[in-house]
């Protein structure tokens, strides 16, 4: 885990240094004078050799120090921890309901297997899966935006908000109105994946002896259904850790195009500005917030399926 | 099981005999068969320059004009057509696909073979890069190699490559893993086969409609990745993709006005990567029997 982490910090570091053209120039125009080009560079530890920035790096990332964004001139900490903040808030709330509709869409048209409302449902979610997630966003935009003139075009707040508080940011009706569009759009595209894991994990268990028992007890066809589904879920829950993992990739298209101040949107505007520190900052906490989900994931296996003991 | 001197081409064709009678195979079928007419046709369909710039019959340039009888799907905010720019767009998106598939499941089922048969350090070692490649935030990463390299669609394929390997060589692995301790592989052993031929003439056509699967959901993800990077702004500008037409209509926020620039490209990525995920699903059945309908 550790290793994993280390590893993607290291190639992250060394790529962004292979990008041809000198971050030092997004800093000066043409007439700044050698020796104040060399002066810049001295500042922020560019002229050194690679390998020694790269120890500095190291150090500073183990004592939580991502470095001072050259952009920004702000630490690269402040930057992305409120933008992280407002990613999770997106990705976290409309994936929660994904799975859980997804889930229990899923666990349905396993059950009806063969019927004609699990083919046509199947063909659906195949289809929703194949839209392109910045297509979908630039359509609801177009028909909720533009069109119908219910919601907001992006962003996260109407122009001039000010709030006085961290929290009071996001407890508002103008937040929320903002959030409906990308929570749809997001909700949508990640609906599809849940839903057919949890359709071929029914279909799985299906036809195991437990149900048959069940069923000739005179249980409901509901609850017989329920017991399938509760001993279906461990690969959803699997594949919730793998998703984090994809999620942002989604995730900055979808911050693209409803102009989301989140950690995908960023990482592409660092990218385009050279901003070396913020995107390895970025980068970082994707990979940590992947992994640790993916170790959440494994703990609670144990609850779930009682088989499984950790030693 | 498989074994022997079955050469690969039979596999491959018994495998799509049995997808094309499944409805969804057709259907898939029939969809990405109309594509890649439409990518070989291109210049008797669309013979026009897809960069071209048109004018008015006033002289005045045609400058965002609803479909008509003369532009079928409407023009673009610089004057270009739609429907000329979709037919092409099916070019990039064909070659990206069918490409990157294929390199991708390539390496993907070599990895996954050697990773799965040798075991011990050299799977340790594959598993851990397997890892890696798991953990990498991956249109991130795609981003920052396009930029660092300039964009083309050689470098967007290369990007998809580098990471895509990842899914097909962890689910080869497992395969590979189960299929070794078979009776038939050691029998194979116990006459004297190598470990090349035992990989490669009794282990591989067995994984080869698992590989095959991964194929057609590669063109997929391949197909999806080019439009997502072009959309960025990181596509290749001297050629017209769907996700580049779709770039152009956003930055020029043509879903405000022009809803003839939006719908073509969108539609055309969505049908295509639904005609290799319908193919991939009817073909899943077959790989995994315990799908199949009772």
């Amino acid at each position: 885990m550790v290793v994993t982490i280390w590893v993607i910090i290291t190639v992250t570091f060394f790529l962004f240094r292979l990008i041809p053209g000198d971050p030092v120039s997004m800093l000066i125009t043409e007439n700044v004078s050698m020796e104040a080009q060399e002066m810049i560079r001295k500042q922020w530890g560019l002229d050194k050799p690679q390998y020694e920035q790269y120890l500095i790096y190291m150090e500073n990332l183990v004592q939580g120090k991502f470095g001072t964004s050259i952009y920004y001139k702000y630490p690269v900490w402040e930057i992305l921890i409120p933008r992280l903040f407002n990613t999770l808030i997106l990705m976290g709330t409309s994936m929660l309901v994904a799975i859980l509709i997804g889930g229990i869409a899923g666990a349905y048209l396993g059950w009806k297997r063969g019927a004609r409302s699990e083919k046509g449902g199947v063909i659906f979610i195949l289809f929703l899966r194949s839209i392109p997630i910045f297509w979908m966003g630039i359509l609801l935009l177009m028909v909720f935006t533009y069109w119908l003139r219910l919601f907001p075009g992006g962003g996260m707040h109407q122009t001039g908000f000010l709030s006085q508080s961290f929290i009071g940011n996001y407890l508002n009706l103008d937040f929320l109105k903002h959030l409906v569009l990308p929570f749809l759009c997001y909700l949508l595209y990640n609906i599809g994946d849940p839903l057919m894991i949890m359709r071929s994990s029914m279909l799985e268990i299906r036809g195991e002896d437990f149900l048959t028992l069940l069923q000739a007890k005179g249980l409901s066809e509901s609850s017989v259904m329920k017991q399938c589904a509760r001993n279906a879920i461990l690969p959803l829950i699997t594949y919730v850790g793998v998703l984090v993992g994809y999620a942002f990739s989604g995730q900055v298209l979808l911050e693209t195009v409803f102009s989301w101040p989140g950690l995908g949107r960023e990482i592409v505007l660092a990218v385009f500005k050279r901003d070396y520190a913020v995107v390895q900052g970025s980068f970082v906490l994707m990979a940590f917030v992947a992994v640790v989900m993916n170790f959440l994931v494994d703990l609670s296996y144990g609850l779930l399926d009682p088989r499984i003991v950790y030693k | 099981m498989v074994s022997g001197y079955l050469p690969y081409l039979q596999i491959i064709k018994n495998q799509v005999q049995i997808v094309l009678q499944d409805f969804s195979g057709k259907l898939g079928a029939c969809i990405l068969l109309f594509f890649v007419l439409l990518a070989l046709f291109a210049p008797v369909i669309a013979p026009n320059d897809p960069f071209k710039v048109y004018s008015r019959e006033d002289g005045s340039l045609a400058k965002m004009d609803p479909p008509s009888s003369k532009h079928w799907f409407g023009t673009t905010h610089y004057a270009r057509d739609v429907f000329n720019q979709t037919i092409w767009g099916s070019r990039v998106a064909i070659l990206i696909g069918f490409l990157s598939a294929f390199s991708v499941t390539l390496i993907g089922t070599v990895i996954g073979l050697i990773s799965g048969y040798y075991g011990g350090k050299i799977d340790d070692l594959l598993m851990r890069l397997t890892d890696i490649a798991y953990g990498i935030p991956f249109l991130p990463l795609c981003i920052l190699l396009v930029a660092i390299l300039k964009p083309s669609i050689w470098n967007i394929l290369l990007a998809i490559i580098l990471l895509f390997w990842r899914t097909t060589a962890r689910v080869i692995r497992s395969q590979v893993l189960s299929l070794k301790e078979r009776p038939f592989i050691w029998s194979a052993k116990a006459t004297g086969a190598g470990d090349l031929r035992i990989l490669f003439v009794h282990i591989a056509p067995n994984v080869l409609p698992l590989s095959l699967l991964y194929l057609a959901l590669g063109v997929g993800w391949g197909v999806m990745t080019e439009a997502s990077l072009s959309f960025l702004g990181l596509g290749d500008p001297m050629k017209i993709s769907w996700g580049g037409m779709l770039y152009d209509a956003f930055q020029m926020a043509a879903m405000r006005t022009a809803w003839w620039w939006i719908l073509p490209p969108g539609i055309s990525i969505a049908l295509f990567v639904v005609s290799v995920f319908l193919l991939g699903r009817s073909y899943e059945e077959i790989v995994n029997p315990r799908l199949r309908e009772p």
